[in-house]
């Protein structure tokens, strides 16, 4: 048929897959990696629920083909945080309640994560430049914000 | 929504994109950022027989400044162009409009050369390549070639670019320090496509007599526009608020939006009036507080 | 006597939620997590035309793509399904019957024609491009003033008529207030077309188990247990060959409640075919062909004296409820009538509720579908300080129901009682600062702006009591059912007949049953959405998981703790008044405190379970228990909701610079998420004035299919929202609750409308439709600059 093979490596770990040229990555996650936690919301690159990232960058995985990430390190929600041990900004979410119905959390946490790698210190437009690209209907984003001020909080309390 | 079946090629230099493209032609389709092309694949609008990947050719990712050019490769990042320290210097009404541009994951992956071959109506990039009139290089298998933006864009959704040829990279050119810019636009939400927007260049001499005007505007026709020929009869002269109000009288006459469902031409007429002014007002106080 | 301190132990603690940990670290489970090994897919075809008949479907080519299994249309469909008949004896209310798959005519751009069924979504996709529908076009219906027309197109030919519902009612004497009155102000008020949208569309997966001739169906719900008696009867199946699954749900609103046309089909045909077959639902169809909500068009007339004191009130509202009846016709309008007056003493009242069928996608409740109401009343009240130049905050204060009144007997015949609305007036104007506007009136001025303040005043309904769908003529019941089982080792599972889908209850509830029971919540588990797991309950919907939910769990754990201190009395010889579980332990009174034993709940439990003849005599085995509580007819929460925004009048672009709301919802069970819900509603209804819009053209087209053209508000549009709790607990609910979570909706649509009204005032502007786009403040600030200049 017309399928690709393709190698990469997501959270670490390696997958050598065959694939549909047209199968989105966000399925491809999704459904031969069984990674369920990044959501598809849309399939047209508004909502943000599935962003990811890939070799460090954010990205919208309903955006992009499976067969395009040959060779890529793929970051999902899975890798940022566990049960025992969640990242500073998912435990800010618990505790300033950042969530509700929990879809579009993944895409959040996601964009959050990547943003504060890139530029540890956003001021209140760049945090608005990034999370304006998240839909939430449940939240009215006021807790979410929260939890991004708590965490740059606790940054500047330690330095 | 999941797209239709497609070949797909992943070239890894330009030479065998060159030739991908020469095969294919009209049945070939580039994808770059993806940011727009992937949501019409999806959605079934766009039907794809052979999708070229562009994404390895790092070659074309670069921003080179030179003389009196900055020079940028078409697969640059918007978000590369948007924090480029070389283009803040050199031509930073370029840099500003590219921060605009959607959103921050967006702009990690959308490309200046996408946004541009994509030729969006409501996009920045093809607004202020035509304001600065800027210089697309394209290539083909057998040749190379130069040409203006105003020749680049036919007119919505569509260039000159021929079956087997690819933007590989665009100059525009440096500002002097005499040169004062704006970049005003209005959208319903952050990150959301502007209805009109303007892009001004203002180049003024030593006694703030203004020599030069770049201005364009997205939303006032069918397409972006340059429309600093307008101003011929004004230039030679100072900024003041009697000489912007006749300015932009004049401007408004040479425009011709259209009506639709959710925005009159009436409507994006007065945006433009109001941002047309603004624009000359931020752009006037940048030049005289960076005299200071 | 026990003594029940008024100090809760548990209940109105912020805890954290529980919830929390799966949904962060990607592991929740919504319906596509659901791994089924070698299922099916389903995908639809869907109609081009807003208004068509179906001459034929040509799936010869289609059939022809490998792993296309096959296609069906309403004809297939109709000999394994039942019709629907919405039939309910309601006055004024006409009949209607829908087939599961539409057989001769489709009825809005979007609607169903046929169902293929496929390996894969992308296979199923490629079939839908190559089938052939041949339609012949009619010409369609596109808003209610077309509808009502004598020659407008019939939606429903035997119907006769394209109105589904008309009721009116007067209490008092509306025309005599009329004819006493010092002036008569007439208003309109119109809401536009919205969409839940839900960040998880639809969808579900059907497993037929042919070994057990069961079907095991997968579905986000609100009410697992009506969908399931809904599904089994429209399969022929007995109700107990059906099992609903439901686990987290992805957001709903009212969107994910009845059993849809969709979701029916999947089932059939798993059973016919014998195999797993799933749906989901993409964004396209979620906007274009799930259900959408609020358009109304509104008109009060109302007389005052010459205090601005109303003497009658006229009120009238039309529906477009689009083609289809998911729901019935005057459900959703009717409550918008009966609640009108709200917090307002009204004697003489009249209502005419009339509900239209459009080309347009069926209507289902969206988060307050009684969402125009407050606007309405609250725009009514602002219009008759305006016509006498009075202070709008004084026509309130002189109309206002207060604690003396109550409880109050509204002309609808709804009692209101336990409600706040001038506390929660006053505390909202002092601290937004009322007395002060004026100045930054001014201050907003000099920088070109135009500001405005807008008040609005909520009574949400948020609990029905059966007796309510009595009294309104509406069948069903308003009770809901618990149970609660205390496990040997002494953790406790529960269960309830709600399906959950962000609101908390797996911590709220825990939170209550621990304060009935006097142990820690983390002891607890709620176990939801599974219909032979939980109870048979009412669902999800208005406020009334709150009330109606855990009202249930707290008299059930009441009763699960009578229990125990019984068999701890009999095991400790201590008399059953002085017991009490504080902690898990027993504890007994000596003098004024409470005293631990060493009996924790795990002992009781074991004696319950392993050794019963040390039981009390008369006291069965075991520590499980079922309740069902049905609440009063209605309970209320109030707030008061105060805006305040700047207008561009170049661009008539809008900025919400404050965002203010005093609230009293009764007892809290916990604060965070009760503050949450408030959130939501508030970004829920801000989101609808300023930004969102189904639009139908001329045509019938929807152009507003993705979510590039139906827009809802983002992190950047909505402002911080200040929140003033208040809160009086419900005389006649256990615990006090009242319940919230959708006055959020009813109060910033309100606020927002009022506001820009009074910012537009200085300009002799009125707004009386939605969305406030900056075009249309725009097109209103224009023309009376052209009446202006004499143009």
């Amino acid at each position: 048929m017309n399928e690709k093979k393709i190698h990469l490596v997501i959270n670490q770990q390696g997958y050598d897959l065959e694939l549909e040229p047209r199968k989105l990555l966000s399925d491809v996650i999704r459904d031969d990696c069984f990674l369920t936690g990044t959501h598809v919301g849309c399939e047209h690159g508004v909502c943000g629920a599935c962003t990811i990232l890939v070799d460090g960058k954010l990205l919208r995985s309903c955006l992009v083909y499976g067969v395009q990430m040959d060779g890529k390190h793929i970051e999902t929600i899975e890798s940022i945080g566990t049960h025992t041990k969640l990242s500073r900004f998912q435990q800010a979410m618990h505790e300033e309640h950042g969530l509700q119905c929990g879809y579009c959390t993944a895409g959040i946490v996601m964009t959050i994560e990547g943003l504060l790698r890139e530029n540890p210190k956003p001021t209140e437009m760049e945090i608005q430049d990034a999370l304006t690209g998240n839909l939430c209907r449940c939240t009215g984003y006021q807790n979410i914000l929260k939890a991004i001020q708590r965490v740059l909080l606790a940054d500047q309390e330690k330095s | 929504m999941k797209p239709a079946p497609f070949q797909y090629h992943q070239p890894t230099n330009t030479q065998e994109l060159l030739a991908l493209l020469d095969l294919y032609r009209s049945n070939a389709k580039i994808i770059s950022g993806g940011q727009s092309l992937a949501p019409m694949m999806n959605m079934r609008m766009a039907h794809i027989e052979e999708l070229i990947d562009i994404n390895q050719l790092s070659d074309l990712s670069f921003i080179n400044q030179s003389q009196n050019q900055v020079k940028i490769g078409s697969m640059t990042r918007h978000e590369q162009v948007a924090s480029s320290e070389q283009i803040d210097k050199h031509c930073p009404l370029l840099s500003y409009a590219a921060g605009t541009i959607g959103h921050y994951v967006i702009r990690q992956r959308g490309t200046i050369g996408g946004s541009l071959c994509h030729a969006d109506p409501v996009a920045q990039m093809p607004l202020i390549a035509l304001t600065l009139d800027a210089n697309f290089h394209i290539k083909s298998i057998h040749e190379e070639r130069q040409i203006r933006a105003s020749d680049f864009f036919l007119g919505a959704m569509t260039t000159c670019l021929q079956e087997n040829e690819f933007l590989q990279a665009i100059s525009y050119p440096c500002f002097s320090n005499e040169t004062a810019w704006a970049f005003e636009l209005f959208n319903r939400r952050h990150g959301d496509y502007a209805i009109v927007s303007v892009a001004l260049c203002l180049d003024y001499d030593n006694n703030q007599v203004i020599r030069n005007i770049r201005i364009g505007l997205n939303g006032v026709s069918d397409f972006a526009q340059d429309y600093s020929s307008a101003c011929s009869s004004f230039l030679n002269q100072t900024f003041t608020e009697k000489w912007l109000d006749e300015l932009t009288h004049h401007l408004l006459a040479n425009f011709s939006p259209f009506d639709d469902e959710r925005i009159s031409s009436k409507y994006r007429l007065e945006l433009a009036k109001t941002l047309i002014k603004k624009a000359f007002f931020r752009a006037n106080q940048n030049y005289l507080k960076s005299r200071n | 006597m026990n003594k029940q301190s008024e100090i809760r132990s548990q209940v109105g603690k912020p805890y954290h939620r529980r919830e929390d940990m799966r949904f962060l670290t990607g592991n929740g489970k919504y319906i596509d997590d659901i791994k089924v090994a070698n299922c099916w897919h389903a995908a639809f075809i869907r109609s081009p035309h807003a208004h068509a008949k179906i001459l034929s479907v040509n799936t010869s080519s289609a059939l022809q793509i490998n792993g296309v299994i096959g296609i069906y249309t309403g004809k297939d469909l109709a000999e394994l399904t039942t019709s629907l008949r919405i039939a309910p004896p309601i006055d004024g209310l006409k009949p209607i019957e829908m087939t599961t798959l539409p057989i001769d005519k489709v009825l809005f751009q979007g609607d169903l024609v046929a169902c293929v069924i496929a390996k894969n979504r992308y296979i199923a996709e490629d079939a839908i491009d190559l089938v052939e529908v041949e339609y012949s076009a009619l010409n369609p219906v596109t808003n209610i003033m077309h509808a009502q027309q004598q020659d407008a197109p019939l939606i429903i030919e035997s119907m006769g008529t394209n109105l589904l519902s008309h009721q009116f009612k007067e209490k008092g004497d509306v025309s005599k207030s009329a004819k006493q009155a010092y002036k008569i102000i007439e208003t309109s008020f119109s809401q536009h077309r919205q969409t839940h949208l839900p960040m998880e569309t639809r969808g579900c997966i059907a497993i037929w188990d042919e070994g057990n001739q069961h079907l095991n169906f997968y579905v986000g719900t609100q009410a697992p247990h009506p969908y399931r008696t809904q599904l089994a009867n429209r399969m022929r199946l007995m109700e107990s060959q059906v099992t609903i699954h439901s686990s987290d749900i992805g957001g709903a609103f009212g969107q994910k409640i009845v059993l849809y046309r969709e979701e029916l089909t999947v089932a059939a045909l798993a059973k016919l075919l014998n195999h797993p077959i799933r749906w989901r639902e993409d964004r396209l169809e979620n906007l274009v062909g799930s259900s959408q909500s609020r358009e109304d068009i509104c008109k009060t007339i109302v007389s005052v004296d010459s205090q601005g004191k109303i003497l009658g009130l006229d009120f009238e509202i039309l529906e477009d409820f689009g083609a289809y009846s998911f729901y019935p016709g005057n459900y959703l309008a009717r409550v918008v009538a009966m609640i009108l007056t709200g917090p307002y003493k009204v004697d003489n009242y009249r209502y005419d509720v009339k509900v239209f069928l459009t080309n347009k996608v069926g209507n289902a409740p969206m988060r307050a579908p009684m969402a125009i109401t407050s606007w309405v009343m609250e725009g009514t009240i602002d219009a008759i300080a305006r016509e006498l130049g009075l202070d709008p905050v004084d026509v309130r204060k002189l109309n206002m129901v207060t604690q003396d009144d109550m409880p109050y007997l509204m002309p609808t015949g709804e009692v209101l009682c336990d409600v706040t609305p001038l506390e929660t007036l006053n505390q909202a104007l002092q601290i937004v600062k009322y007395e002060d506007f004026a100045d930054r009136k001014k201050e907003s001025l000099s920088r070109g702006f135009y500001r405005g303040i807008g008040i609005c005043s909520v009574i949400e309904s948020t609990t029905y009591g059966s007796e309510f769908y009595k009294a309104a003529g509406i069948p069903g019941s308003g009770h809901e059912a618990v149970w609660i089982r205390i496990e040997p080792t002494g953790v406790v599972n529960a269960s309830v007949g709600l399906g959950p889908s962000g609101q908390g209850y797996e911590t709220a509830f825990s939170q209550v049953i621990a304060e009935g029971l006097g142990i820690h919540p983390n002891q607890i588990r709620i176990l939801m959405g599974n219909s032979d797991i939980a109870p048979y309950g009412m669902g999800s919907r208005g406020a009334r998981g709150g009330t109606a939910g855990g009202g249930a769990f707290f008299l059930c754990a009441q009763q699960a703790h009578q229990k125990l201190m019984r068999i701890a009395s009999h095991i400790l010889n201590i008399p059953l008044d002085n017991l009490r579980m504080v902690d898990g332990y027993v504890n007994y009174l000596e003098g004024d405190r409470y005293i631990p034993t060493d009996v924790d709940l795990r002992k009781l439990s074991q004696v319950a379970y392993f050794e019963p003849t040390r039981l009390p005599e008369g006291e069965l085995p075991g520590l499980e228990f079922h309740l069902t509580y049905d609440p009063p007819p209605m309970t209320y929460s109030n707030s008061t909701h105060i805006c305040e925004l700047e207008i561009d009048p170049d661009t008539g672009s809008i900025k919400i610079e404050r965002y203010v709301v005093a609230e009293d919802c009764g007892t809290v069970l916990n604060p965070l998420i009760v503050e949450g819900q408030q959130h939501g509603a508030i970004a829920m209804g801000i989101s609808g004035v300023l930004f969102e819009e189904i639009i139908y053209d001329s045509t019938g087209q929807n152009i507003t299919g993705t979510l590039a053209d139906y827009m809802i508000a983002t992190a950047g549009d909505i402002p911080k929202i200040e929140i003033i709790h208040m809160n009086t607990p419900n005389k006649k609910t256990p615990l006090g609750i009242k319940g919230m979570a959708e006055g959020g909706v009813m109060g910033a649509i309100g606020a927002v409308m009022n506001a820009a009204n009074s910012a537009l005032s200085s300009l002799n502007i009125q707004v009386n439709q939605q969305p406030l786009t900056p075009m249309y403040i725009r097109s209103l600030i224009r023309d009376v600059a052209s009446k202006n200049n004499g143009l």
